[in-house]
Order: structure tokens, then C-alpha cells, then sequence
């Protein structure tokens, strides 16, 4: 295995133990630190896979804005303390039903036939460039107005109940 | 290789989600068990980027407009979530009936 391989494996358990840790502990704090360890694994796994710039959104918006975000949520909720967590409720029922859908994909991906990687576009971050603001100029467009909107919407919701 | 070993990963992440999804009764844990299940998808877009077209940077622009889909979600989400605590006082999903005949 070259380095790459070994950085992808390394990547993938940081981010499967972390997964596993954040659905399955009691503390829902806890839950979200395993979630930025989890986004941060996966942000190494997009720079391996030529995306270098998912990477760095990925941590720029997942790690710095989401999980922040979440964190706010727990401390002005105090749903973790009032409320102490049952792990999870019903465990065999969605073990059975996850493990179905996990070996699903898994049989789909291993019996298909898969074309082989081509050669990473010498310049990457130009080519996605390109495309944001060429061929994919109006979805590129579009989410910042999704963006906008939603801003919008989260404040009205939450001082709407204030009043 | 490559591309078979990021779909894995992907499959076995999709999986912890989706139990996530399923046990959890806190809604900001729930929340947090959608985003493994959509980072778990975005890896396949990314993964099939490579393999389909390179130069389009189709799958990668895909999984970019994922990511701020999950950004809106999450600070609506949580938006949401804040206002439900207000009124029930709790953001456990069972205690909310209201609509319960």
C-alpha cells in the first residue's frame, strides 16, 4: 500500500469510529465533538480523492459553522441537561433495519463493475472554477439565494416565538 | 481501488447514520445523524467525479451544492429546534404530540 492508501484507511476508521460514537453516546455534547472529529476525517478523505476544495469548505462550513452552530443549540436548549438522553430507544429494531440498508449498498457497490479512476485534472481547482461560473453558473447561483432565504427563514422562526 | 474503497466507506457511514436516524429520540441528535448520512453521500459524489468526466468537475460541483443544501438545513433545523424548546420546554421528539388525535 502507498501512502495514499494508508491515509485513506487511517481517514476512513478516525471517521467510522467517530460516526459510531456520536450516534451511540449518552452525551449529546459529546455527540457533537465525535460529529467535528467525523466532518474533519471526511475532509481528509475529499483532499485524498483530488478534491482539495471540498476539503476546505468542508471544514469551513461543516467543522467552523455547523458544529458551532449545533453547540449553540445544546447550550441554549439545555436539552442535555434537563433531559438526560436514553443512548438510543428501540436499538435491535434500527440495528436490523441499518444493517439492511448498509448491506444493500455494500452488495450493490462489490458486485458492480466499476470504471477505473482516470488521471486527476492537472488543474483542479481552475477546472472546478471554470465550471461554477460556466456550465453550472445558474445552480451556483441559485444556492446562494437558497442560502439567503434560509438565513431569513431561522431568524424569523426563532424571534417569531418571542413575541 | 480507489473509487471501491470510498463507496464502502460511504455504505458503512450511511449505515451508522441511518441507525442514528432511527434510535435517536433528542432532535439535535437526530440532526447530527442526518449530516453523517449526507457527508456519507457527498463522498460518493466526489468518488464518481473521478471516474465520470474529471475535467467537468460535474460530481464535485454536486457535492458542493450538497454541502450549503446541509448548511440552510441545519440553521433552519436548529432554528426549529429553538422554538420547539421554547413552547414544550423539552427537544425530545416523542414528547411532541400536539397534532396526535
Amino acid at each position: 500500500m502507498d501512502t495514499q492508501e494508508v491515509l485513506f484507511v487511517a481517514f476512513g476508521g478516525v471517521a467510522v469510529l467517530g460516526a459510531l460514537y456520536a450516534v451511540a453516546t449518552r452525551s449529546l455534547l459529546r455527540a457533537i465533538v465525535a460529529l467535528g472529529a467525523f466532518l474533519t476525517a471526511i475532509a481528509g478523505e475529499f483532499y485524498l480523492l483530488a478534491a482539495d476544495f471540498i476539503a476546505v469548505v468542508q471544514i469551513f462550513v461543516y467543522v467552523g459553522g455547523i458544529v458551532v452552530l449545533m453547540l449553540f443549540a445544546l447550550m441554549l436548549s439545555a436539552s442535555g441537561k434537563r433531559h438526560p438522553l436514553a443512548a438510543v430507544d428501540r436499538p435491535a429494531l434500527g440495528a436490523v433495519l441499518a444493517y439492511a440498508v448498509g448491506a444493500g449498498l455494500l452488495w450493490a457497490t462489490w458486485s458492480t463493475e466499476l470504471p477505473a479512476a482516470g488521471p486527476d485534472p492537472a488543474d483542479a481547482l481552475g477546472s472546478l472554477g471554470r465550471a461554477l461560473l460556466g456550465a453550472q453558473l445558474w445552480p451556483f447561483e441559485l444556492i446562494g439565494l437558497i442560502l439567503l432565504a434560509s438565513v431569513i427563514a431561522a431568524l424569523s422562526i426563532v424571534r417569531g416565538e418571542r413575541q | 481501488m480507489m473509487t471501491t474503497a470510498a463507496l464502502t466507506l460511504s455504505a458503512v457511514l450511511f449505515a451508522i447514520g441511518v441507525f442514528g436516524v432511527l434510535t435517536r429520540r433528542n432532535a439535535i441528535s437526530l440532526l447530527v445523524s442526518v449530516e453523517i448520512v449526507m457527508n456519507a453521500a457527498t463522498i460518493n459524489l466526489v468518488a464518481f467525479s473521478r471516474i465520470h468526466e474529471p475535467e467537468a468537475m460535474t460530481g464535485q460541483v454536486f457535492a458542493l451544492l450538497g454541502i450549503g443544501i446541509a448548511a440552510c438545513e441545519a440553521a433552519v433545523g436548529l432554528a426549529l429546534i429553538l422554538a420547539v424548546y421554547r413552547r414544550f420546554g423539552s427537544t425530545d421528539v416523542d414528547t411532541i404530540d400536539l397534532l396526535r388525535g
